[in-house]
This record gives structure tokens, sequence and C-alpha cells, in this order.
């Protein structure tokens, strides 16, 4: 069976001054159909170049400049603009960082859930109020709310009504990148419960990006790890968490307060990340790898081991 | 907090309330309302104001003449009267005019910074340094002269309008620059919305505060541009407004005759309406732009 998408290879750089940012290098992974996959990784490491590649929304100064983003066996990367259109919202839609700013102040939330729906179904403009209506109810806010405005809502409600949005024309692949962000630990969790049940509901697949591994551990099946623009690990969420087999996967894990067990206090990787104009030739990690030897300075060739995962690393 | 109907109204009252708190728009606002009745209801004006009647020239202001009367025997006040509806009438839809192409200009200015804008951009430079006042003088002086079948006072309007709009077109494509950064814009973009749409949809209503109170302010200046162009005999003559009268007052040597009656009351009613637009704008910008709002101790 062919995954929903697979990503194999992807380059996305940006032009700086006459040289590139790497952001993407040379990063592959899978989504089946209703499966959710977690995008984890520091700041920086081209978590959201990822998302925006997906759907081809990377800004002026960033192109894709390899590999292959198959949708359903299509290749994203080389859609025309006017299919490409049609994929958009229509099969994988996205909800956005610091999605509260990503609406409209001006206009009520329900035509803002409607207008997908008006540019991409033929539909009058009352059968799609009516849906937006539905999709309001569905995310949980009272329907009597959906006339308000933007700012009548708090945080959590308006992540709510970008969720719906994100829903509008019926997707098969959502991508939420940092969902949660700046929502307190109460609303966070009702988010996260909110696009679990609608995922189960809908046979949804999801990519959450995010940075904390506690998200990821409770509503992903699968867990991706990026550093510095390369994939380090993909694979099963709770072996890559119980037995993490790239050294950097383990240094996340670590930098984590356990809840169960030992008293342990969290470790820090030290070091920061690097300049990702001029990377290390080798393997992106070494220079703050733990386990690091000669073999690190050439590039790390990726290699699947047992239990399907994926790993690049040149010590396992 | 008492439920109203729609958002609409709950939008408009809550306006309202804050609008009714600035003292500098009410009057302005009461002001505007006075003479926008004066002219819904300049058909009951005592007299044909081009009724000539020889026994009654140069009155001073009398019980039957409450303005007095001008050298042909021309009652003043019913001038007056009809004079606010031609006044407002050239004001308002030279406005319109003006608003829409400033608006026009300067949401693409904004949108397409780079080439389009930049043309755009050089437009509205050259319609900003350009005196104004020379150029509606010799536009309605050629185009008068053309003898288009259109009546003179659309054709003062439409002067009026195409050189009033720069500044609107400016304000505007400054705030359509900040407005297309912001995130909402770009969600539209990804929804599939092409520009025309996100244009119309999104970043219009954004402004749209703005083209209200640069509209007010406008109005102000197209009154005082009609007047102008008026008194230097360059409206129509056989139309009675502010202006007009300033006009006949001057070349009839009222000023020499001592008629102080024929030249104050359109003066002072210019002012007064001018006063009331400026005033209407001044707190409208003051409401939407929280940093000027009056103090209150």
């Amino acid at each position: 069976m062919t995954a929903l998408l697979e990503v194999n290879h992807l380059k996305t750089y940006y032009r700086a001054d006459g040289d590139f940012v790497k952001a993407v290098d040379d990063v592959g992974f899978r989504v089946e159909k209703g499966e959710s996959v977690g995008l984890v990784g520091e700041s920086g490491c081209g978590k959201t170049t990822v998302a925006l590649s997906l759907m081809r929304l990377l800004p002026v100064n960033a192109s894709i400049l390899g590999g292959e983003i198959l949708y359903d066996g299509q290749d994203i990367v080389k859609l025309s603009d006017r299919r490409l259109r049609r994929i958009r919202w229509k099969s994988i839609s996205i909800v956005f960082q610091g999605a509260m700013n990503a609406l409209n102040p001006v206009k009520r939330i329900v035509d803002q859930i409607a207008e997908p729906m008006l540019l991409h179904d033929k539909i009058s403009k009352e059968d799609a109020a009516r849906a937006a209506q539905k999709l309001v109810e569905m995310v949980g806010i009272d329907k009597a709310r959906a006339k308000d405005y933007p700012h009548e809502f708090s945080g959590g409600m308006r992540q709510r009504v970008m969720i719906a949005m994100a829903l509008a024309c019926d997707p098969r692949l959502v991508i939420l990148d940092e969902p949660t962000t700046a929502l307190d630990v109460m609303t966070k969790t009702q988010i996260q419960q909110l696009v679990k049940s609608i995922q189960m509901k809908m046979q949804l697949s999801t990519i959450l990006i995010t940075h904390d591994l506690s998200v990821v551990a409770e509503t992903c099946e699968k867990v991706a790890v990026m550093y510095a623009g390369k994939l380090v690990e993909f694979g099963d969420v709770v072996s890559a968490f119980e037995k993490p087999i790239h050294p950097y996967t383990a240094g996340l894990v670590k930098a984590f307060p356990n809840i169960y067990g030992s008293r342990e206090l969290p470790v820090s990787i030290p070091g920061a990340p690097p300049n990702l104009l001029h990377p290390p030739s080798g393997c992106r990690f070494a220079p703050r790898c733990p386990i690091a030897g000669q073999e690190c300075e050439q590039p790390p060739i990726g290699k699947t081991l047992s239990g399907n995962r994926y790993v690049e690393c040149w010590k396992r | 907090m008492k439920k109203t109907t729609t958002p609409l109204l709950r939008t408009l009252s809550g306006f309202w309330t804050v609008y009714s708190a600035n003292k500098k728009g009410v009057i302005g606002l009461a002001l505007v309302v006075f003479f926008f009745a004066v002219a819904a209801l300049a058909n009951f004006a005592p007299f044909d104001p081009s009724n000539v009647d020889p026994s009654r020239t140069w009155l001073p202001p009398n019980s039957v003449n409450w303005f007095g009367t001008d050298w042909f025997g021309h009652d003043l006040f019913s001038q007056m009267i009809l004079g606010t509806r031609v006044s407002l009438f050239v004001g308002v839809f030279a406005t319109l005019i003006s608003i829409v192409i400033g608006t026009m200009t300067g949401l693409l200015a904004g949108y397409y910074v780079k080439r389009l804008g930049e043309l755009l951009e050089r437009v509205i430079d050259f319609f900003l340094v350009i005196p104004y006042l020379p150029l509606m003088i010799v536009l309605v002086a050629v185009l008068e002269a053309t003898e288009i079948p259109i009546p003179i006072l659309w054709i003062v309007i439409f002067v009026i309008g195409i050189t009033g709009w720069s500044g609107t077109a400016r304000i505007i494509r400054s705030q359509v620059l900040t407005v297309k950064e912001r995130q909402f814009v770009d969600r539209a973009r990804t929804i599939g919305a092409g520009d025309v749409r996100i244009m119309i949809k999104h970043i219009l209503p954004n402004v749209f505060p703005l083209v209200f109170a640069n509209a007010v302010l406008t109005v102000a200046g197209s009154v005082l541009a009609e007047v102008t162009l008026d008194f230097l005999g360059l409206g129509d003559v056989t139309t009675i407004s502010w202006g007009m009268m300033l006009h006949f007052a001057l070349s009839n040597s009222a000023m020499y005759r001592g008629a102080w009656w024929w030249l104050l009351p359109p003066g002072v009613a210019i002012v007064i309406l001018v006063m009331g637009f400026t005033l209407i704008g001044y707190s409208v910008e003051e409401i939407s732009n929280p940093r000027l709002r009056e103090k209150k101790f």
C-alpha cells in the first residue's frame, strides 16, 4: 500500500546574500492514512520550512531545489499552479503558527470559515454559511457565537476557529504548525483532545509541528526528529522516546523532566545549533555529540534499523 | 451589557457611545446636520432667489428680507438657503470621486509595490506637488471651452474630484503596506484567494475607517474648492451658490457700498460648514487612533 504522503530527499534552501541557507537538506518521511506524525526539533531546524514546502507556500526567497513530495502518488513539487490550487485546502490544509493572528479582524468568523468553501467548491453562500456553522459547533464553539468577530474570542477559541477553517474543505491531511504554543496548559490539553477526536472521526492524517515532546508523545504515532535541516531520526513514538537511537534524540528526551521513575534533573545538550549558511561538512550534530568520532567528519548515511526505525548516524 | 440583535447594530451603537463622548465630534456633527437640513428644506425658501424686484434693491436686513437684498433686488436669505444645497451637492459628489480614485490608487500602489506601485507613486507625487488651484482653473476653463454638453456644475465637480485624491491615496497606500503583511492575508492566499479578492474582501475593510475619516475631511476641502472656483467666476453663473454670491457681491462693489449683509452670510456659512466637517474628520481620526484620544481627568 502506498503512503498518503511520501517525502523523499527534500531540499529547500533560502537565498541570502548570494549564498544558500540550507534550511531543509535531504529530508524524507512518510505519513500513512489516518496516521499522525510529530515533527520535532529546536527553533530554526527547518520544521516550518518542511510544512511550507509540502503546500508550496514558501516565501519568495526560498525554493525547493530537489527531492519529491508524493501526495497520493502525484509529485507536489512538479504540479502546475492550477492543479496545486486544487490540492491545497481540498486535500492538504494547514493551521498556521500563531494562528490567533491569522484571522481577519473585521470579518465574522463564520464568513472566514466559509471562505475556502466558496473558493474551492461550487456551493451557494447560504450552504457555505450553514456548513461553516456546523464546523463551528464541531470544534466546540457555541453556534450563537458564529457571527461574532475575532476580537470577541479568547486565544483558545480562535485556535478552534483556525482548526475549523482547516477542515472546511474536507481535507485528508492537516498540517498543524505549533497549534498549542502560547496557550495555557488547560487550553492546550483541550485543543489536543479536540484534534485527536476530529482525527478519529474524519480519518484524518496529521503532521504536528512542535518543540514540545510531551505533546508528540501524547498525540502522535510516529515522530520525525530534525536537527539543523536534517532528519536525524524517524520512527514509532514509543520506541523513539524510550530507546532513542540518535544521540540528538537521546539528548532531547533527557532534556525533558520525567514525571515517572527517579527524580533526575533534566540534562541540557551543550553548545548551539550550527549556522545553516555553512553547516559542518560531516554530521551536523557532531560538534555537540557526546559520542562523535573520526568517521563523523563525513556526512552520515541514512539507514533503516529493525522495527522500521530510520536514523542518520555513523555510530549506530 | 444589553443584548442587541446583530453585530452590525452592536458595532454602530458601540461607535456612537465612543463618538458621543467626543465633544468636538458632536459639535461638528450638529453643524453639518444643520446645513444638510437647510439644504433638504430649501424648497421652502420664502422667495424665488432669482426673482428680481427693482423696487427693493440694496436693502439692509429687515422683517421681509431677513438678510437684506442685493443690487438686483434678490432676496439674500433665499439665496443663502439654495446656495447651501449647491455647495453641499458639489462638495459631496466631488468627494465621492476623490475618495474612489484615491482609495483605488492607494490600494493598488500599496499592494503591488514593485512596478505598478512605483508608477502609481509617481502619479500620486505629481498630484500632491502640483499647485491644485491653477490646475483646477486651467482644467475648468479648458473643459468649459470645449463645449461638451455637460452642465458646468458637473465639470466643476469632476475637476475638484480628480485634483483632490492624492492625499487620500498616499494615506491608504501606507496603511495597505502594513495590513498586507499581516498573517490573515497569507492565510487568505493559502486558501486560494486571488489578488482582487484579497484586496477587496480582506484589505479594504481593514483600511475603511481611514477612508471614512479622509472622506469627511475631503468634503471640507471640496466645498472650499467649489467656493473658490465660483468666486473666481469659473462656476455656473446661473446657479446660485455661496461662492457665486461672493462673486457678485465683489463685482458689484458691495464693500464700497457698505452692504456687509451681502458678504457676511456666505462667508460665515462657509467657515462654519468647513469647520463642521473638519471637526468630524478629526474626531473620527481620534477615535480610530487611540493615541490621539482626548485625555480625561
